[in-house]
């Protein structure tokens, strides 16, 4: 997935993490640290909040690169994704609690550190299943999943009915479904 | 295991909440039952946060779970518990840094405003004698001042553009677009910022809309802000311009029953200027 010279770029930061260089990890929080605040903020979040968010993201990619073999190609573009990631979890995590589930409650910080990274995991892996789709299927697939209804999807793609439309999509979800089941990280 | 088009009908209909309650609690017996059938749910609801990238799906991790109590365990290592602890280090010193230089950058700039006013003063009197209204509003009435709103919030961009147009003169586009920001700050339930109430109420007043411009400042008199006394200040101004001389003495014997008021000296000039001998002292 890496090219030479972007692998250089990151492992400049995830090496300045490993070996605690001050100067390169107060870069990262310079560089990278006022946008990850801005989407939290944005979200209904604080600033503390924020702050949390992005140093245990930081550790996240750490750990994601060293122990569970993780590729980045852009540190930054991964960095904002996880910690984006991470505060949406956070906002789902606050919403069942008002639902009382009393599952997703009270986790300690290395359990939820853990089920986030596995969810992380599975979600990179549906998304790198999917780009292998077809042009066709991505495009009826995203309009499905973004509940646009089949009367829309008929007329967007040009299908004869709306049952051609079912089936398409039929196909090319279990084709996906497919392919995530045949891979060995699906668990 | 491979799952017909009817069962996946099913899913999607359970999943987007289209089934009547009789299916659903069928639906759902049915899950509990067959642990294949739960896991292919999970998997459909997590593929439509994948590719939609909204929300997000919490699956149900066992507590026995292999993986997790892997991670877990190096979360947990020294190794990374370290790294945690000089993320946090620099981390502190990154946000006291931030804390000074904002700090700094607000003292900055009330020292840039009493500068300004400084000069301002040292002008006026200059050139003081006994003026009309008009010519004493042109003197007094320094807008081109307004503080800079660009340093005080995220919508740099929006407020820098009204900023832009108000100097430029625009005044009915400036006012559409404060307008707009005050009002979304109101959606929010936050209270309209000072210095927004002021370019727009300038930007009316600029337009001749004495009216509105007034109701704006009477709004940030209301304001129960450090700044809200320059609604006194701005409403003489606006009198001034429209030649009240009666009404700019009562603004100004407003100002003057607190020395803390904005600009209190200014207003003090300005009332012997006009002759209200009686209101000054």
């Amino acid at each position: 997935m890496n090219d030479n010279t972007s692998e250089q770029s990151w492992d400049r930061f995830i090496d300045a993490l490993l070996k605690n260089n001050s100067v390169v990890i107060s870069e990262i929080y310079k560089r990278f640290f006022p946008k990850a605040l801005h989407f939290v903020l944005q979200n209904h979040g604080s600033h503390a909040q924020a702050k949390d968010i992005f140093q245990e993201s930081l550790i996240y990619i750490v750990i994601g690169v060293k122990e569970r073999n993780l590729k980045i190609n852009n540190f930054e573009a991964y960095l904002f994704t996880i910690c984006k990631n991470m505060w949406r979890r956070e906002i789902e995590k606050q919403k069942k609690r008002v639902i009382k589930d009393g599952l997703h409650t009270l986790e300690d910080k290395e359990t939820d550190f853990a089920s986030f990274m596995l969810e992380q995991e599975q979600l990179e892996l549906y998304q790198e299943k999917f780009s292998l789709l077809s042009d066709n299927c991505k495009e009826i697939l995203s309009l499905f999943f973004n509940d646009v209804p089949y009367e829309d999807i008929v007329r967007e793609l040009s299908y004869a009915t709306i049952n051609t439309a079912r089936q398409r999509i039929f196909k090319c979800k279990s084709k996906l479904i497919k392919l995530i089941k045949s891979d060995s990280r699906f668990n | 295991m491979e799952f017909d088009n009817s069962i996946y009908d099913q899913i999607e209909a359970f999943i987007s909440g289209k089934m009547s309650e009789d299916e659903k609690n069928l639906f759902e017996s049915k899950i509990q039952s067959d642990k294949d059938l739960s896991k292919e749910v999970d998997l459909h609801r997590s593929l439509k946060h994948a590719i939609t990238d909204k929300e997000w799906h919490l699956t149900e991790n066992k507590k026995d779970n292999e993986e997790l109590n892997k991670i877990k365990n190096i979360r947990r290592s020294k190794k990374y518990t370290d790294i945690e602890s000089s993320i946090q280090e620099v981390g502190d010193q990154y946000f006291e840094n931030e804390m000074k230089s904002k700090r700094f950058k607000t003292w900055g700039y009330y020292v840039a405003t009493a500068v300004a006013i400084a000069c301002i003063l040292f002008f006026i009197n200059y050139y003081s004698s006994n003026q009309s209204t008009n010519t004493l509003y042109a003197q007094y009435s320094n807008w081109k001042d307004l503080p800079s709103l660009t340093l005080q919030s995220d919508n740099q961009n929006i407020l820098a553009k009204g900023e832009r147009l108000f100097m430029e003169t625009e005044y009915s586009e400036a006012i559409k677009i404060f307008s707009q920001v005050i009002s979304d700050s109101s959606v929010q339930s936050q209270a309209p910022d000072p210095y927004l109430l002021s370019y727009l109420g300038a930007s009316y007043l600029g337009l001749n809309d004495y009216e509105n411009a007034l109701l704006t400042f009477d709004q940030l008199l209301n304001s129960d802000t450090i700044d809200s006394s320059k609604g006194y200040w701005y409403k003489t101004m606006v009198y001034l311009k429209q030649g009240n001389k009666q009404k700019v003495g009562e603004q100004l014997k407003l100002i003057l029953q607190d020395e803390r008021n904005f600009n209190f000296q200014k207003a003090k000039e300005l009332c012997e200027k006009l002759d209200f001998d009686q209101l000054c002292n």
